[in-house]
């Protein structure tokens, strides 16, 4: 299946800012039956396309959908509100495992019957897990829609679960953390997640540990596909040319049957503040070194989020940025260098900092040089051409994003997952302008401190296995 | 990363589809729907000729300027959004002996400097537009890409064309990007896949101008100079080499005046192009083994020579690889990962493009499953050439292709890389209508018979990169790979 790209922080700028033009009104939800259609009425925004109407279902179900007429595809998401920060000490990864049992069938869909059938109308299907939620898919021609709300429906209650499949799936789940493990940057990036949270389930990897992946039982993804996997915590979205009364007909008469379940909350371990450094070395071959840096920092629940977003683009988000201008072009020390930032997730997670460095570098000049670059950012105000240059960026991206109804859908399923409050949404276009240089000064002097920084390193041990940033999540079946 | 990007071009299903859905061109007719002169011998100014679009509901124009370029306007109005991909023949094929990785040195220095914009401020005017203009050579052609919102799209199109008609290589930026360039190679020259990858295309496409990674050597890089550098856009960096493709919100007129405007002045290049070495290689054999003790897994390609786009079994063989490898209901998928569960992916390639590539087999594995892996390849690969394959798993991918169709589009970029790719390889335009006539010709027996031409009476290399001696308890040996000539 296809390899996921990091999108998550873009989805989120053009979700907000497209729900600033369409959705001016608090009142969006609407009770079943009756859509919402608010009009666009804020007149500084760019026009837009989309309208999205939003239903709840009597079982719970929350179905969005937005009428692309210009797309010549469309598609059909089920997002469940579990990921791996829903996991239990012991069993890390089960979110991921049954999202691989998902593709193993049922009675109405045996196993390979969902590829089978999607391909042969030229679909295209998959799934991904995350930290706060778990997504499947199917992108098809607009007249095929009714194949994947039969398949979402009945996949939502009719897994079967068979044995042999458990195992034979569990060898592939393995095979997969293999292929991203094995590489030392990916060590590097788990190591520094699970040193910054002690306790927060964000402290272990998307995929689970290799044991846990080893020791899941059967009945341990039965149980936990029964505790989870239920239309009232499920967002369908549905993206393309489409009728929304239509579509509300069929998903209804597809999953208007299954009966609401009984969620439990268990409760989550709220990570305590940190009061110190903290350090964590990877010794691998490799053949380049890496520094990480990474501070806790608030979602998107907090007003720091929206300089924060600011303070990413303003650091990493173009060939004028602070950490390409002093660190790969004027003075040449790494061959990567990146800030990073998303406010989308549940729970607070990290602003950190990478690092590649050239062959004759060492982690800790990297480091050096990331202390500077953070230093300047608290002492020096930011020159207003590059704040203005990152927010017209991020302005750029808002509608760039609008051409794929895939990206809509995701957008679209992200927020519903998330539960992101209007009042963030709505404001969001407005705070990324409000931003000023004091701002992302403030944010930097608040968050970008050492008691509350978690550094990692990976010393090359001369042996001959290259590193690859990739940020951990977003795993793929 | 360089060695990523090499990896996701042989991973990413979609660019797969990609790949075959083009090849699917083939036998189209010659595509015109008005009339018009060849550029560049008559000195008039051609007439436009259009071609549907279908699936997005647009048509296609095409024109050229008296310099020759060749100009590619999509309107798509409904968003204030444009793309372009300005498209020179001068890819890494085209390398000067000894100096592999020329074309993409090139490429990566465009957006240091021009005679109107020194690197700063090139970098300024661009990051200001909000909108995003890359270079990158692949082994066919050189790509400007740009991408912005409309109101930018000339500021992005004026900085292309002073990059192509006025590149200055700045000496500082020259040493910098090559010192860069060394150190992702020595990096990528470690890591599985891009060993495997550029392996292959050494031993399979020997003595072709395929034979070189596009990204070269760090023996071939340490040899270019600045005058390598100008000497290469000198020669190859001509209109008549090159087309221009504008997408998204513009008219036939306005995209056709942009181009005028930014690249009528462009003069055609005056110097003689040099011979090119032949597509044609020798066979190549042989088990190679590239010992990484540090892993667990193993990364290994099979492979042979395969054919072009334009070869007359391609639509067959699109057909026959997707059966094999190249789609979720594959034998290889069904058999080695869903029945066996022995990988999380194996797949198939025929990398066809404007000239032969090779055909290839890869795949990830624990390394103690290496030798099950290949020994059940090896059966799947011998039985897809006895007997005609399943009717209905033909005509069931026969759907796929057809109704998958629509995703090689559904956005302003991918609509400009698609005509990208059509106008590289040599394709008709009138592949947007085409294409379901084609595929609907292809039957069990044609594929069949495409499947036995690429695999039978070939010679393949087998590359495998991973622990030796978990390997060799496997019973998976092979010799040190050769030194390259």
């Amino acid at each position: 299946m296809s390899t996921m790209i990091r999108i998550r922080s873009t989805l989120f700028s053009l979700l907000s800012f497209l729900l600033l033009a369409l959705l001016p009104n608090p009142a969006l939800v609407m009770a079943e039956g009756g859509p919402s259609s608010p009009s666009p009425s804020h007149s500084a925004a760019p026009s837009f396309r989309f309208v999205p109407q939003i239903h709840h279902l009597k079982n719970g179900l929350t179905l969005l959908t937005v009428n692309d007429p210009y797309s010549p595809t469309l598609t059909f998401q089920v997002w469940y509100r579990v990921g791996s920060r829903n996991e239990a000490k012991g069993r890390t990864g089960i979110s991921h495992f049954n999202e691989h049992m998902m593709f193993t069938g049922t009675k109405k869909f045996p196993h390979g019957a969902l590829d089978r059938l999607i391909s042969e109308v030229g679909g295209q299907n998959n799934a991904f897990t995350d930290y706060d939620f778990t997504a499947y898919f199917e992108n098809v021609a607009p007249d095929k829609i009714s194949l994947p709300i039969s398949i979402e429906a009945d996949r939502m209650t009719h897994l079967l679960l068979k044995p042999d499949q458990v195992e034979r799936e569990r060898r592939i789940v393995l095979e997969e953390r293999r292929n991203d493990y094995d590489d030392p940057t990916q060590k590097l990036v788990e190591q520094v997640y699970a040193t910054a949270f002690a306790v927060h389930p964000y402290h272990n990897p998307v995929i689970g540990w290799e044991k846990d992946i080893q020791h899941t039982s059967r009945n341990d993804i039965w149980r936990y596909y029964r505790a989870h996997y239920m239309p009232n915590n499920a967002t369908v979205v549905v993206v393309g040319p489409l009728d929304d009364a239509t579509v509300l007909r069929d998903v209804k008469k597809a999953f208007g049957s299954i009966p609401r379940g009984h969620l439990i909350h268990p409760r989550i371990p709220v990570e305590p503040p940190q009061h110190h450094l903290r350090m964590t070395v990877v010794k691998k071959p490799a053949m380049l070194p890496i520094t990480m840096m990474a501070f806790h920092a608030p979602n998107f629940k907090s007003r720091d989020a929206i300089p924060l977003v600011v303070l990413a683009q303003v650091l990493s988000g173009s060939r004028s940025s602070l950490l390409y201008q002093n660190m790969i072009y004027k003075n040449p020390v790494a061959v990567d260098a990146e800030g990073d930032y998303d406010p989308m997730t549940h729970d607070p997670g990290l602003f950190y900092f990478y690092a590649q460095g050239l062959p004759t570098t060492t982690p800790k000049t990297l480091r050096s040089h990331l202390d500077s670059v953070i230093k300047t950012i608290k002492t020096t105000p930011v020159a207003p051409s590059l704040l203005a240059l990152a927010k017209k960026q991020i302005l750029t991206q808002f509608v760039m994003n609008q051409e794929s109804a895939f990206g809509m859908g995701m957008m679209f399923g992200m927020m519903s997952a998330d539960r992101i409050p209007q009042s963030f949404l709505t404001d969001y276009v407005k705070n990324i302008n409000a931003v000023t240089a004091a701002d992302l000064r403030r944010v930097a002097r608040k968050y970008l401190v050492s008691d509350n920084e978690t550094v990692g390193y990976l010393f090359p041990t001369g042996g001959r296995v290259p590193p690859s940033f990739a940020r951990p999540g977003r795993i793929v079946r | 990363m360089t060695s990523l990007r090499a990896l996701s071009l042989l991973v990413r299903p979609a660019l797969l589809s990609a790949l075959v859905l083009l090849s699917s061109c083939a036998h189209s007719p010659a595509a015109s729907s008005g009339s018009g002169s060849i550029p560049g011998t008559g000195g008039m100014l051609p007439a436009s000729t259009t071609y549907p679009v279908p699936a997005m509901k647009a048509t296609l124009t095409r024109s050229f300027l008296p310099n020759g370029l060749e100009v590619l306007v999509l309107p798509r109005p409904d968003l204030p959004l444009i793309s372009f991909r300005l498209g020179i023949r001068a890819g890494s094929s085209f390398d000067p002996a000894g100096r592999a990785g020329t074309a993409e040195l090139v490429a990566d220095l465009l957006t240091r400097g021009t005679a109107g914009h020194d690197t700063l401020s090139l970098f300024h005017t661009l990051d200001s537009t909000g909108g995003s203009l890359s270079a990158s050579a692949s082994r066919d052609m050189t790509v400007l890409a740009g991408d912005s919102l409309s109101e930018e799209a000339p500021t992005l199109l004026e900085l292309a064309s002073e990059m192509v008609t006025s590149p200055t290589f700045p000496p500082a930026e020259f040493s910098k990007k090559k010192a860069a360039v060394l150190a992702s190679l020595a990096e990528e020259d470690n890591h599985p896949s891009p060993i495997a990858s550029n392996l292959l295309y050494r031993l399979v496409e020997k003595n072709t101008p395929y034979a070189t990674p596009p990204g070269g050597t760090p023996e071939s890089v340490k040899a270019i100079s600045r005058q390598d550098l100008k000497d290469f856009v000198s020669r190859y960096y001509s209109p008549d080499r090159s087309v221009l493709i504008i997408a998204g919100d513009v008219t036939p007129e306005s995209g056709l005046a942009l181009a005028k405007k930014y690249f009528l002045t462009w003069n055609r290049s005056s110097s003689p192009l040099p011979a090119r070495q032949s597509f044609q290689a020798p066979p190549a054999s042989g088990t190679f083994l590239v010992d990484k003790p540090e892993l667990r897994q193993s990364t290994v390609f099979y492979a042979t020579q395969g054919i072009a786009r334009k070869d007359p079994s391609f639509y067959d063989t699109l057909v026959f690889n997707m059966l094999l490898g190249a789609s979720q209901t594959s034998t290889l998928n069904r058999v080695v990962r869903q029945k066996m569960g022995l990988v999380y992916y194996i797949r198939s390639a025929v990398n066809a493009s404007r000239h032969r590539g090779p055909f290839m087999v890869y795949f990830q594995t624990y390394a103690k499953n290496t030798g099950k892996v290949m020994s059940t390849m090896n059966q799947i690969l011998e039985n897809s050439t006895k007997t005609p394959p399943d009717p209905q798993a033909v005509l069931a991918i026969k759907r796929q292709l057809i109704g998958g169709f629509p995703f090689l589009m559904n956005t302003t970029p991918k609509l400009a890389q698609l005509l990208l790719v059509i106008w590289s390889d040599g394709l008709d335009y009138t592949y947007f209508t085409d294409y379901p006539e084609h595929v609907s010709q292809v039957t069990p027996a044609s594929v069949l018979a495409a499947g036995q031409h690429l695999l039978l009476n070939h010679s393949f290399v087998t590359i495998v990169v991973g622990p030796a001696k978990a390997l060799k308890k496997a019973g998976v040996s092979g010799s040190p790979p050769p030194p390259a000539s």
